[in-house]
């Protein structure tokens, strides 16, 4: 074959692999931005795959990582974290990948590895907006454990003013949860377990259906109407039964709202995104107060 | 599934094996020629990846993007495209499609391609199929195939459990296969104690969602077109008492009628709206937040 018609057919494949690579890239990006994570973590991993550029494929696996991360998965984020680290010899990625894990390890409950890695984000030598995520993330852990000095602690190291999270955890201190026990004890009253949680309206919902149907169990009882007795006695069972099994649930979602409110008033609304104006082959996390 | 075992990182070695023997043998060679040759490795190295890509999310159970992924290999005539069409038709089976057209793909992958552990592995999963189908004697022969063509452990191990499961079920056809339960009578004592239940015979009606119960049937039968879609929960009161029944037995005759005193309020609240494929507007009020508490230990 001759020189020129080969360099053709070479310059040709060259084209259109970049030309594929980029179309990869623009629609991982669009599909981040949609919110279609698991969509996108995938064509990132692609373009990681398609890219013979170590730095290229360092940044894509740990947007893939993100995406991934985004999406609940994070056993496929922490293989992409790996990845990235194996291919990004001359790259510094060091606070994004702590970040990663940490969030990683927080999404499968692993508050060891997770706090690890957020005490390194809280070092001195990190941005003061990673220290303050770390610090916040890392008292919603110990808060979760039920350590709250440990978690006035972190919020106190912060470097940012944590007024309204130290407030929400004091409140929470001062508080009192309900006993499912107590609310399910309550319930044997109809409609009074559901008030022992503070839920007014049901209380009253449960009192009246089920004086309505001991009312009708009377009723029939006196009439003699056997059968109507077994029906409408098979349904005031479930009412009643419902009422004791209301007063326990009111109570551990009264438990489960009181905790999930202090956690989100320690943590804050924080956010990290990958900087939209920074593209492969570099990395960047921005997160958000 | 047996595709587990597909030795992806096998493939990825050769390749590089084979990049790094024509890179030599055209280092002396002219630059465009170099250069093209190299293009075209590079691009058979992408396609290898796209399989562990396939491979991760067949493992992932991931079946709808899986199949994609191996359309778009096969489309673009990816290598290795046996491996890429067997993973397609067990994706694609796995989402549901219809079983004669997977045994028909499966068939085909079979009789045309080359490479014999992807003619195992097919083999296999034919075999399952055709004895869910009650077709013994062709299952047999699928099941002989692969024992005897793969050198996959696992996929030894399976299949030969499997012809053992089967001879049981049909002990006529044992005349036919003296020699091959001969050979499977070798193996015998590497077989483990679950491998019996994956290689029994496939029963689809495992994985499918339990019927609901007749108070749930009766109510839908029977009184909820009378009265009309009232409930203004997701999911819906009868739903939710199926599932509450599926989880708890018994349990479910008060949580349904927590759920009744409750209602209005949810409503009320308006918070986390759905809105049904009709345009009705719901509220979320799903079981995992009236037994998480159930379920701690």
């Amino acid at each position: 074959m001759k020189k020129p018609i080969l360099i053709f057919i070479a310059m040709s494949s060259a084209l259109i692999s970049v030309t594929a690579d980029t179309n990869t890239l623009i629609l991982a990006k669009e599909l981040l931005e949609e919110n279609s994570f698991e969509l996108s973590a995938i064509e990132f991993r692609r373009f990681a795959m398609e890219s013979d550029k170590d730095d290229e494929k360092a940044a894509a696996y740990l947007y893939s990582s993100y995406a991934y991360l985004q999406s609940e998965e994070a056993r496929s984020s922490n293989e992409m974290l790996d990845r990235s680290e194996e291919t990004a010899a001359t790259s510094d990625y060091t606070k994004e990948h702590s970040l990663l894990s940490a969030e990683s390890a927080r999404l499968q409950f692993d508050a060891d590895s997770a706090l690890y890695f957020y005490e390194e984000l809280a070092g001195d030598s990190m941005p003061a907006d990673f220290q303050t995520f770390a610090r916040r993330r890392s008292a919603g852990i110990y808060f979760s454990q039920g350590k709250v000095d440990a978690a006035r602690s972190e919020l106190e190291a912060s470097p940012a003013d944590e007024g309204s999270s130290l407030e929400a955890l004091e409140t929470f201190i001062d508080g009192n949860n309900k006993s499912p026990l107590a609310g399910g004890l309550w319930g044997l009253i109809p409609g009074a377990g559901y008030w022992y949680s503070g839920e007014v309206a049901n209380g009253f919902r449960s009192l009246i259906l089920n004086s309505l149907f001991i009312y009708g169990m009377v009723s029939t009882a006196e009439d003699e109407q056997w059968g109507a007795f077994a029906i409408i006695t098979f349904f005031e069972l479930t009412w009643y039964s419902g009422s004791i099994y209301g007063g326990v649930d009111a109570a551990q979602r009264y438990n489960q709202d009181r905790f999930e409110t202090a956690l989100q008033g320690i943590e804050s609304d924080m956010t990290y995104r990958p900087d939209p104006k920074i593209v492969v082959p570099l990395f960047k996390l921005n997160i958000h107060f | 599934m047996v595709l587990t075992a597909l030795p992806v990182q096998t493939t990825l070695k050769l390749m590089d094996r084979l990049i790094s023997n024509r890179f030599h043998q055209l280092l002396k060679k002219s630059i465009p020629v170099h250069i093209m040759v190299g293009m075209f490795f590079f691009c058979a190295y992408s396609w290898a990846g796209n399989l562990e890509l396939a491979v991760d999310l067949f493992e992932k159970n991931d079946w709808d993007l899986c199949q994609r992924e191996c359309r778009r290999a096969l489309l673009s005539k990816a290598e290795p495209i046996e491996r890429f069409s067997l993973l397609e038709a067990l994706s694609s089976a796995n989402r549901g499609a219809d079983s004669a057209s997977t045994a028909q793909k499966l068939q085909h992958i079979v009789t045309e391609n080359r490479d014999t552990q992807v003619t195992g592995m097919a083999s296999y999963e034919l075999g399952r199929l055709q004895w869910q189908f009650d077709d013994l004697e062709a299952a047999l022969n699928s099941f002989q195939l692969a024992f005897q063509t793969t050198t996959n452990k696992t996929l030894f191990l399976r299949s030969s459990c499997s012809i053992y499961l089967l001879i049981k079920e049909a002990p006529e056809l044992k005349a036919e296969k003296e020699d091959v339960i001969h050979q499977v009578g070798t193996v015998r004592d590497q077989w483990y104690g679950a491998l019996f239940a994956e290689c029994a015979k496939p029963d689809p009606s495992k994985n499918e969602p339990q019927a609901p119960n007749w108070i749930v049937r009766f109510y839908r039968s029977q009184i909820s077109p009378a009265i009309g879609n009232r409930c203004t929960l997701e999911p819906s009161c009868s739903e939710y008492f199926h599932q509450a029944h599926q989880h708890h037995g018994l349990k479910s005759f008060p949580m349904i009628a927590d759920r009744f005193f409750r209602e209005p309020e949810v409503s009320n609240q308006k918070k986390d709206p759905v809105v049904m494929k009709n345009g009705q507007i719901r509220y979320q009020d799903p079981l995992e937040n009236h037994d998480f508490w159930m379920k701690k230990k």
